[in-house]
């Protein structure tokens, strides 16, 4: 038996426009968070993707340079690299772009130039750096840091992208939903229960820290957290961090006592940047290891060695490199002479060697590295004996989501 | 980037979502595919010609996000089930969760509309949705499923004859199982 109900069409028309309103209960800042990290991890795929087709470029190029080798004996090695940078160029760019679609080409970020030493995408090899280029980007970066396990040993370093100066605040109060601790190798729970007030105008942070977190820190914890805010507000220009407790009274940490309106120390610590991978599955970092030397010489001749409170990290320069000569050029540069019998070619662990001695260098001020003797020309993205430029950060997140 | 995503959220955030909400009756999912529209809409803003409107576009490119993810789940059960009629049986497809609260609290013929709604093919759905919920016109209608007006009113037609069968056998079904 058919139900008793006079279902007409002006019924059913009724009932449709009687179907309730449904509200989205996300959050507009959250919902474009999202999809800037989204587009963000896009644009890096395009970028390996591109990365993968211009193998068969490189491999032209590479024997093009070995031809160079053989045919060419009695050149200097300075005009052997200007025939193996014309000869990449030549190689490389025109075939790669032909392979993207107008799409593609179009979302891939401004194409760096050869005056900083960065070889455009289609140049480099598939030896991916950890270098962040603010201006390889659409995209603008801060970094946070966080830490290589609950019990601190050393701060790591995380560049993340945002399109608004008012996305820092936002990201840094919902950190745990960007980052990935057990997929990473690395560990955020420093922010658990803080929560951040940024004041741009009054360069000023307002912290304010949980109960928990007071109670629970031990020393190490509360000094890595100093630290690691210091490392993260100062490029962002800000000048002081306004510390305080949930119920509005001023921090007393358990261990290093009252802290009131933190300044920002306005230069950070020189640092010999080292490379931390928790295991095999999670990614490779470049993590800053502080030092003492007090010259950039020093410094990075310890990329090479791991003192024994380092048993985490492994060495940034391998071993097989030999460095003749370190020299820094005024107040700029630095110059770093590889030994003859170094074979410098073109890998991973030279490529994380590079982005370790830029930041290494930019910690002590220095605004460019210059390779000489080198035999390669490039190495990942870098041309090698050209001047390079330091980052402006490393370990951009978007590479290894 | 953000700006032109904030005037498309304070525009059309609402609408749209709700579309997608009642095309794929699940709000989480619902809450994906919105990102999903938002990222499509952000990589070619530039390219947008003016040629249709910007709320005929969104809701257009909503559309095929929603087909997108229908035919990637039709995929992905492909292995087990190799022959499949997507237009006859895609109701097979699509999970019969708890009603969502905003439905739950409404009279019975409300609720069981919802559930039949989801018998209907996904052409026939999107004419109801976009007709009677998002109260849209015919033309604005046509505009974003890229169709003509005759095809929208005859799917229409067609639409509100399938949902009326569905109401009552599924009520007669309902009826029986109630004695």
């Amino acid at each position: 038996m058919k139900q008793n109900k006079n279902y007409n069409d002006e019924k059913i028309k009724s009932l449709l426009k009687q179907m309730p309103q449904v509200e989205d209960h996300q959050d507009a800042d959250d919902l474009f968070h999202k999809i800037s990290l989204q587009l963000s991890n896009e644009k890096s795929v395009k970028k390996e993707r591109r990365i993968g087709w211009i193998i068969p470029s490189m491999a032209t190029a590479v024997a093009a340079i070995i031809f160079m080798f053989i045919v060419g004996p009695f050149s200097s090695p300075n005009d052997n690299y200007e025939l193996m940078s014309d000869s990449a160029l030549d190689t490389g760019q025109p075939e790669s772009m032909s392979g993207l679609t107008s799409e593609e080409a179009e979302l891939l970020p401004p194409e760096n130039t050869e005056e900083h030493g960065i070889a455009t995408v289609e140049e480099s090899s598939m030896h991916s750096s950890r270098a962040v280029y603010k201006e390889n980007s659409q995209l603008d970066y801060f970094t946070l840091y966080v830490t290589d396990k609950s019990n601190i040993e050393y701060l790591i370093p995380l560049a993340f992208p945002y399109s608004n100066p008012d996305d820092i605040e936002h990201i840094l109060n919902n950190v745990h939903d960007y980052i990935h601790p057990e997929h990473w190798g690395i560990d955020a729970t420093l922010y658990d229960n803080i929560s951040f007030s940024l004041l741009p105008d009054h360069k000023q942070v307002v912290v304010t820290v949980g109960d928990t977190f007071i109670e629970v820190a031990g020393s190490s914890r509360e000094s890595a957290l100093i630290d690691a805010l210091h490392n993260t507000f100062r490029p962002l220009g800000y000048e002081t961090i306004d510390f305080n407790q949930t119920n509005n009274t001023k921090v007393n940490f358990s261990h290093i006592g009252s802290v009131d309106i933190d300044p920002i120390p306005a230069t950070g610590s020189n640092y010999s940047y080292k490379l931390y991978q928790k295991n095999e599955e999670t990614p490779i970092w470049l993590v800053p290891v502080p030092v003492e030397e007090t010259n950039v010489e020093e410094a990075i001749w310890n990329l090479q060695v791991l003192q024994d409170n380092e048993q985490l990290l492994r060495p940034s320069i391998p071993k097989e490199v030999v460095i003749e000569d370190i020299q820094t050029i005024g107040n700029e540069g630095v110059h770093i002479t590889f030994a003859e019998s170094t074979n410098v070619y073109n890998s991973q662990e030279l490529t994380y060697m590079i982005d370790a001695i830029l930041m290494t260098i930019k910690s002590y001020g220095y605004q460019y590295v210059q390779f000489l003797n080198g035999d390669d020309a490039q190495i990942g993205p870098y041309h090698l004996l050209e001047k390079i430029k330091v980052p402006d950060t490393v370990n951009d997140i978007t590479y290894v989501n | 980037m953000k700006e032109v995503f904030q005037e498309l959220y304070h525009k059309y955030h609402h609408d749209v979502f709700q579309f997608l909400f009642y095309m794929v009756k699940d709000r989480s999912l619902a809450e994906d595919l919105v990102q999903e529209v938002y990222v499509k809409v952000l990589k070619s803003y530039d390219k947008f010609k003016g040629e249709s409107t910007e709320k005929t576009w969104l809701f257009s490119i909503a559309r095929h996000v929603a087909i997108d993810h229908f035919r990637k789940q039709k995929r992905k059960r492909k292995r087990i089930a190799d022959s499949f009629d997507w237009q006859e049986n895609g109701d097979m497809f699509r999970d019969e969760g708890k009603l969502p609260d905003e439905i739950t609290i409404q009279n019975e013929d409300v609720k069981h509309m919802y559930n039949c709604l989801n018998k209907c093919t996904i052409d026939q759905q999107s004419v109801l949705i976009l007709r009677y919920i998002q109260s849209l016109s015919i033309q604005e209608t046509a505009d974003i499923l890229d169709w003509s007006v005759s095809k929208v009113k005859t799917t229409q037609h067609r639409a509100m004859k399938a949902l009326k069968d569905f109401m009552l056998e599924n009520g007669e079904g309902m009826e029986s199982e109630a004695k």
